[in-house]
């Protein structure tokens, strides 16, 4: 199985144009429900339409610039199978670091972090893992917890 | 104060116990950062920012500047020896660097890189130290509509010259303005885009989205295309000594790269990278030894590791003159500016002139102190290089997630990190830029200010953006750089001489 997948660049360009044509849509309703006050006394509503008309010009210019690049056959690549696994993996790793932290607290959240992405990243054995994990939980603790003071929740699973 | 009262001032607040460790911790930092991979000096720089704020404002401003262009020592490093490097701008020296290498060079190369990037920041921070507050004082007949004109016309131009086609740098331009508007507005105090949540009336923090855009997509990078790094070879002390034909041929590409790298580092945009190629094709065109550049010339490591430096340190000119932020790493020494108090601008001179000069002459003791650290500790430089990818990735997650948190104690924040990993990887996946979307950020605020200030002042009549000289001037050098950089990359594609080239 490949772990690539090639994406012609000016198609996803378009495609991102419009996206942001559907930002528009959407900023603007909000825009427009903002009082805009009148000009020489303006209100919160009058920079953010303006701030609109930039943001419908950024996507007609993203189009047009996808539409010109269709006869440049450029193209990237996005990864697929292990390569897609191991950047899931890390997203993964982050969102249940955001997850966890305010339940399980500063402690354990770093650890199960680290452990579970150096598990997908490295071939060394668990035991390997897991012990370097220990280890740079406590570096982790002692530099932000201990020296700086960066007030992490403390969890409600347990309370150190 | 005129510049060298201004100097000897500086150097009191520089040599203060906490600055003076500041300066030391931000140098090594900055060379970690740029040797490491994973981190850029962008990221790096927003990871100590929300530390920052436990220390005095000088010390936070001082261990960034130090960051800044620390990294840009250690950036060379791995690209000279591995052929991988450590940041954009050392992509040049990398070429003849490494074929130094190959030469068995090694030593040499990185010797003459660290004394490069020595020459270009101390010679370059002179220029900040006249030219900063002849500029200031310039500034300060500047009214709304002038900085209206400066911050909106900077950012357009950013957008336009910091590469790629015209879309690469206005979308992320446009989303960066349309993030910068979401949160209670500061004047009314009114809600704007929050959708009834709580979480959104802070707005969108510099810290999770610099760190998640550039930290975060870079580790998406990474483990994309994750391989173990080459070894790097030992470099021995007696290696680290050029020979005299090596120092000759250094002396000029030094002062060539350090000219170039202070005027590109005036600009918009990314003024290190920019200006290492730049000073890399001007000594393709006036080397004596032009035919030997790309088959490991000193000439081709000197001039851009000068320029870049020399780019890196002048870029603060605009930062401390008028307060406007032409780089991400700007951006957030404007904003630890402005979360501890200090408003940043022309009056930062008259106001808090211990920031002011305290900055300028920390740059001179970093860069002393990184020329001494750099060159004999390269070998364990070199070391942080055998740690494995997979330990660096962990923490430097776990890491960031902390700095994201730890500038409201907000989990949401960590949340954003993430969203703005994923939105900076895919924008650098399709060739987009991401530095305008950052200074859009931070300079969203500052132009509504400007904008709003400028229409109460002028009873509502819009004229008065183009009304006075200076505003009208500003605006033609924008119209110039706007019109002026597509033709002339379309006089360069399109002249004969480019023809044949590409033809051959």
């Amino acid at each position: 199985m490949a772990d690539r997948i090639h994406i012609s660049t000016a198609k996803a360009r378009i495609c991102t144009g419009a996206l942001m044509l559907v930002i528009f849509g959407v900023y603007l309703w909000q825009a427009i429900g903002l009082p805009t006050g009148r000009m020489n006394a303006p209100g919160p509503g009058l920079f953010p339409i303006f701030v609109a008309g930039i943001i419908i010009c950024a996507a007609i210019i993203t189009i047009f610039d996808g539409l010109t690049m269709l006869r440049a056959d450029e193209t990237f690549d996005l990864p697929l199978g292990r390569p897609l696994v191991r950047t899931l993996a890390v997203l993964g790793a982050l969102l249940m670091l955001a997850l966890l932290l305010p339940i399980a607290g500063r402690v354990i959240t770093p650890f199960l972090t680290i452990l579970a992405i150096t598990l997908t990243l490295s071939d060394r054995s668990w035991i390997h893992s897991l012990l370097w994990s220990v280890a740079l939980t406590a570096l982790v603790w002692l530099t932000f917890i201990e020296l700086l003071g960066i007030p992490l929740p403390r969890g409600v699973l347990l309370s150190f | 104060m005129d510049a060298l009262q201004g100097f000897f001032y500086g150097l009191g607040v520089a040599t203060d116990g906490s600055n003076l460790l500041a300066a030391l911790a931000g140098a090594l930092m900055g060379t970690a950062v740029g040797v490491l991979p994973g981190l850029g000096p962008v990221a790096g720089a927003a990871l100590v920012l929300p530390v920052t704020f436990l220390f005095d404002p000088a010390v936070g401003l001082i261990m960034m500047a130090g960051i800044y262009y620390g990294s840009m020592y250690g950036g060379s490093t791995t690209g000279i020896l591995i052929n991988i490097p450590g940041e954009a701008p050392s992509i040049v020296t990398a070429i003849d660097g490494y074929q130094m290498t190959l030469k068995g060079r090694a030593g040499a190369a990185l010797t003459l890189t660290a004394i490069a990037s020595f020459v270009g920041g101390t010679v370059s921070v002179i220029g900040v130290m006249f030219f900063s507050p002849v500029l200031s004082q310039v500034a300060l007949v500047f009214g709304s509509a002038e900085f209206f004109a400066l911050t909106a016309g900077g950012l357009l131009v950013l957008s336009r010259i910091t590469g790629g086609s015209f879309a690469s740098g206005f979308l992320p331009m446009a989303l960066g303005l349309m993030l910068a508007t979401v949160g209670v507005e500061a004047v009314s105090g009114y809600a704007r885009f929050t959708f009834g949540t709580r979480d959104l009336l802070h707005g969108f923090t510099l810290v999770p989205v610099v760190i998640g855009a550039y930290g975060i997509a870079e580790i998406l990078f990474l483990v994309d295309n994750y391989s173990e790094r080459p070894r790097a070879p030992k470099v021995t002390w007696r290696e680290l000594f050029p020979t005299r034909t090596e120092w000759r041929r250094s002396v000029a590409p030094w002062g060539r790269g350090t000219i170039i790298g202070f005027l590109f580092g005036l600009l918009p945009g990314p003024s290190a990278t920019m200006s290492s190629f730049a000073a890399y094709r001007l000594e393709q065109a006036v080397s004596r030894h032009r035919k030997e550049l790309g088959t490991g010339a000193p000439e081709g490591i000197c001039a851009p590791e000068a320029a870049n430096n020399a780019a890196a340190t002048s870029s603060l000119v605009p930062l401390l003159a008028l307060g406007l932020p032409f780089s991400a790493v700007g951006a957030l020494m404007i904003a630890a500016m402005m979360v501890q108090g200090i408003q940043p601008g022309p009056l930062l001179l008259v106001q808090n002139p211990d920031i002011f000069w305290g900055i300028i002459v920390s740059c001179y003791i970093g860069n002393v102190m990184l020329l001494v650290l750099n060159v004999p500790m390269v070998g364990i430089w070199v070391k942080l290089l055998s740690i494995p990818t997979h330990f660096l990735i962990a923490l430097i997650i776990v890491i960031a997630s902390i700095g994201a948190f730890s500038v409201h104690n907000a989990i949401f924040d960590v949340y954003v990190l993430l969203g703005m990993g994923i939105v900076g990887y895919f924008l650098r996946k399709m060739g987009f830029q991401l530095a305008p979307l950052i200074v859009a950020l931070m300079l969203g605020p500052i132009i509504e200010k400007h904008f709003r200030e400028a229409l109460y002042l002028s009873n509502g009549d819009p004229a008065i953006f183009l009304q006075g000289p200076i505003a009208q001037a500003i605006w033609l050098i924008i119209l110039a750089l706007m019109i002026g950089t597509p033709l002339v990359k379309w006089w360069r594609t399109a002249r004969p001489s480019a023809r044949r080239i590409k033809a051959d």
